[in-house]
């Protein structure tokens, strides 16, 4: 499973990634959605993992990018804050959120959930 | 009373929730990386127990990760208690550069979000006022705030603290794209009356200047 991470905060991105890795899972992490617009143009991927809150394009209007291009993509949200309007925001569409600090648990909770 | 209700008000409680809201953005990621990195730990010795080679250096290097996220969150706390504190006393001596030091810390994520770098030409000696520092630093934030649309090419915005025979003025400089008739800080007459502040437009230097009494009195 291809999983893409994009959140601005570097040593969170790519700690996570790694921890996914060792897990199995091909992560490729991103600091910034243009990056990340840009490997999905040539990559397949299975699912994104996208902080919500990002300097230029944020995490909703990524994932409309990304979905746009792979509508097969599924999508988890990372929020630093949790705040209902963005949570209710990202679960009108179906989406799933995970508050920071994350659970390594709880988001394979998720990722198992997309694989059924 | 009235001059604490012009610095405290509505606006002075917007200011202080957006200042507090992003520090504490700041933090959750703070401990989001410590969190991960204390996670990479036990999935190193997780994975050592099932035969793979523990690597000091990588250790090392993780540890090192820890601790120099949580002198980050540290830092952060501090600047935040300063901020907080900055409301204890209506009118106190304050240091303007240092002052202008602190805001440009707490603002830093919101002005960098926004791709801008706001910089301090700090003078080699105290600049001092007799003023509001809460009332201070909520002012200068709003004059950034609203010059950030004026930003040139080098999306840069230089903040230059210098004496007057009055007191001291704040010069806020590299405003490229301010308009020829700029309307400036119109919203906050109350606010700057009540630092018996004064602000104006040098559009040919594209520059504004905040200027502050010596005193409140």
């Amino acid at each position: 499973m291809k999983i893409l991470l994009v959140d601005d905060e570097q040593e969170l991105v790519s700690t996570l990634a790694e921890r996914l890795e060792m897990r199995g899972f091909d992560a490729h992490w991103f600091t910034n959605g243009n990056a990340a617009l840009q490997y999905a143009q040539k990559e397949k991927c299975d699912l994104a993992v996208l902080d919500v809150k990002m300097p230029k394009i944020g995490g909703l209007e990524l994932q409309r990018q990304l979905a746009e291009m792979q509508p097969r993509m599924k999508f988890i949200f990372l929020t630093g804050h949790g705040s209902e309007e963005d949570y209710l925001a990202g679960t009108r569409k179906g989406h799933s959120y995970l508050i920071k600090p994350v659970d390594i648990g709880q988001l394979l909770a998720k990722i198992n959930e997309f694989l059924r | 009373m009235k001059k604490e209700h012009d610095i405290f008000g509505n606006t002075g409680l917007q200011f202080f929730g957006k200042i507090s809201a992003s520090l504490s953005h700041e933090l959750k990621n703070a401990l989001a990386v410590i969190n991960e990195n204390a996670g990479l730990l036990t999935d190193l010795v997780h994975m050592s127990e099932k035969g793979h080679p523990l690597d000091p250096a990588r250790i090392k290097g993780v540890g090192s990760k820890v601790m120099e996220k949580v002198k980050h969150a540290d830092s952060i706390l501090k600047n935040m208690n300063a901020f907080a504190h900055s409301v204890d006393i209506p009118a106190a001596k304050t240091d303007i550069p240092e002052t202008l030091a602190l805001l440009l810390a707490l603002t830093r994520r919101i002005t960098s979000n926004r791709g801008i770098r706001v910089y301090l030409d700090k003078p080699a000696s105290p600049l001092c006022v007799h003023t509001s520092a809460y009332g201070l630093l909520h002012l200068c934030w709003d004059c950034i705030e609203s010059f950030m649309d004026w930003v040139g090419e080098e999306k840069e915005i230089g903040l230059i603290p210098e004496k007057t025979e009055q007191g001291s003025r704040i010069r806020f400089c590299k405003l490229d794209q301010m308009p020829s008739d700029p309307e400036i800080l119109r919203e906050q007459k109350e606010l700057l009356g009540a630092l018996h502040a004064e602000i104006v437009a040098e559009t040919d230097k594209k520059e504004v200047i905040l200027m502050l009494p010596l005193r409140l009195s």
